[in-house]
């Protein structure tokens, strides 16, 4: 094609081609016709650089194009985060991903009153599953959130009764514990504070995964 | 402080696609036409070469349907045109849109009052 002789066609061309490497490969083949359909159309032979230039300037950034073919994101902002093609579940923002969270919370929180931590839990599943943007692995950290705050809950429960069953009260005088008692109190305080951190650190980082994500 | 980036994106999802079948309501366009032709109201679209994908999907969707014809010079030309469930989108959508407007106008107060 005559264009393709002018480096800046070229280049231009080839970064298409090297992004839209992933776009399967009908919907690559025709997006590239098209590109360079139009592209023949626009640059005459001897046209200038500049005009050039500007006729690629008019087509836009390889990467807003390829982005606007791999998925219904293809009217992103030029300097947006990368597209994807996972966009298309019915959400309408952060706010489900950030309801299922708080609803597996509450399901671990509650796991004393079972049937409620039940209840909740269902209905965090099935929000998990149909509207919102988590995938994959996503998914299975997310389940993991309830547990995790329910044994974070249940970690300080054993330990009163742990500590309860070790320590002693002479005739009404102060509790006295003896020294093993401080280590098996120690110990799911620790349990404790570890699961906490995890669960957080796992619900931080489930928000952060869809805060860039097509809606 | 201009709109710009996913709010113009958010804003425009939805209604260039039916712009798109606006300007093949009269005839046939090819695609060169077409993109050149919607790129020149700027607010609508990111960049001409935005559009293609955009056509591309539009014919998966069956709302256009594409067919090659010979230039008076050159390669065969692709042209793009309306199909009958085009055209009933495109219908739908013009009603819906007054509508949409004139409330958007009225929240917003934009209203055109000369």
């Amino acid at each position: 094609m005559m264009t393709a002789s002018n480096p800046l066609v070229t280049a231009w061309l080839d970064r298409v081609r090297l992004l839209s490497a992933e776009l399967p490969p009908a919907d690559r083949a025709e997006l590239l016709a098209d590109l360079e359909d139009h592209l023949s159309v626009a640059l005459p032979p001897g046209v200038s650089d500049q005009e050039t230039a500007a006729v690629l300037a008019r087509l836009g950034d390889p990467a807003d194009i390829v982005g606007a073919a791999g998925g219904d994101t293809w009217l992103g902002a030029p300097a947006g985060p990368a597209p994807s093609a996972a966009g298309d579940r019915a959400t309408t923002g952060p706010g489900r991903e950030g309801l299922t969270l708080g609803l597996l919370v509450v399901a671990g929180l509650t796991v004393v009153v079972w049937p409620v931590a039940v209840v909740v839990w269902i209905a965090a599943v099935v929000l998990l599953v149909t509207r919102t943007r988590w995938r994959g692995g996503e998914v299975v950290v997310a389940l993991l959130v309830p547990i995790g705050t329910a044994m974070a809950v249940l970690a300080p429960l054993a330990g009163f009764v742990v500590v309860g069953s070790t320590c002693v009260s002479v005739d009404g005088g102060p509790e006295v514990c003896d020294g093993a008692s401080g280590l098996a109190a120690a110990l799911p305080l620790g349990a404790f504070a570890l699961l906490l951190a995890a669960t957080v650190t796992a619900a931080v980082w489930l928000l952060r995964r869809v805060r860039d994500r097509p809606v | 402080m201009e709109l710009d980036g996913p709010d113009l994106a958010q804003l425009r999802r939805g209604v260039v696609q039916h712009c798109v079948l606006a300007l093949l309501d009269e005839e046939p366009l090819y695609s060169y036409d077409l993109v050149t032709a919607l790129a020149e109201h700027p607010p609508l679209v990111t960049s001409e070469g935005t559009i293609y994908p955009l056509l591309s999907r539009l014919r998966r969707d069956g709302l256009v349907t594409t067919q090659m014809r010979e230039g008076d010079a050159g390669p065969p030309r692709r042209y793009y045109e309306l199909t009958h469930e085009g055209r009933h989108r495109l219908a739908a959508f013009r009603t819906v849109w007054v509508a949409f407007r004139a409330a958007t106008d009225a929240v917003l107060h934009t209203q055109d009052d000369r």
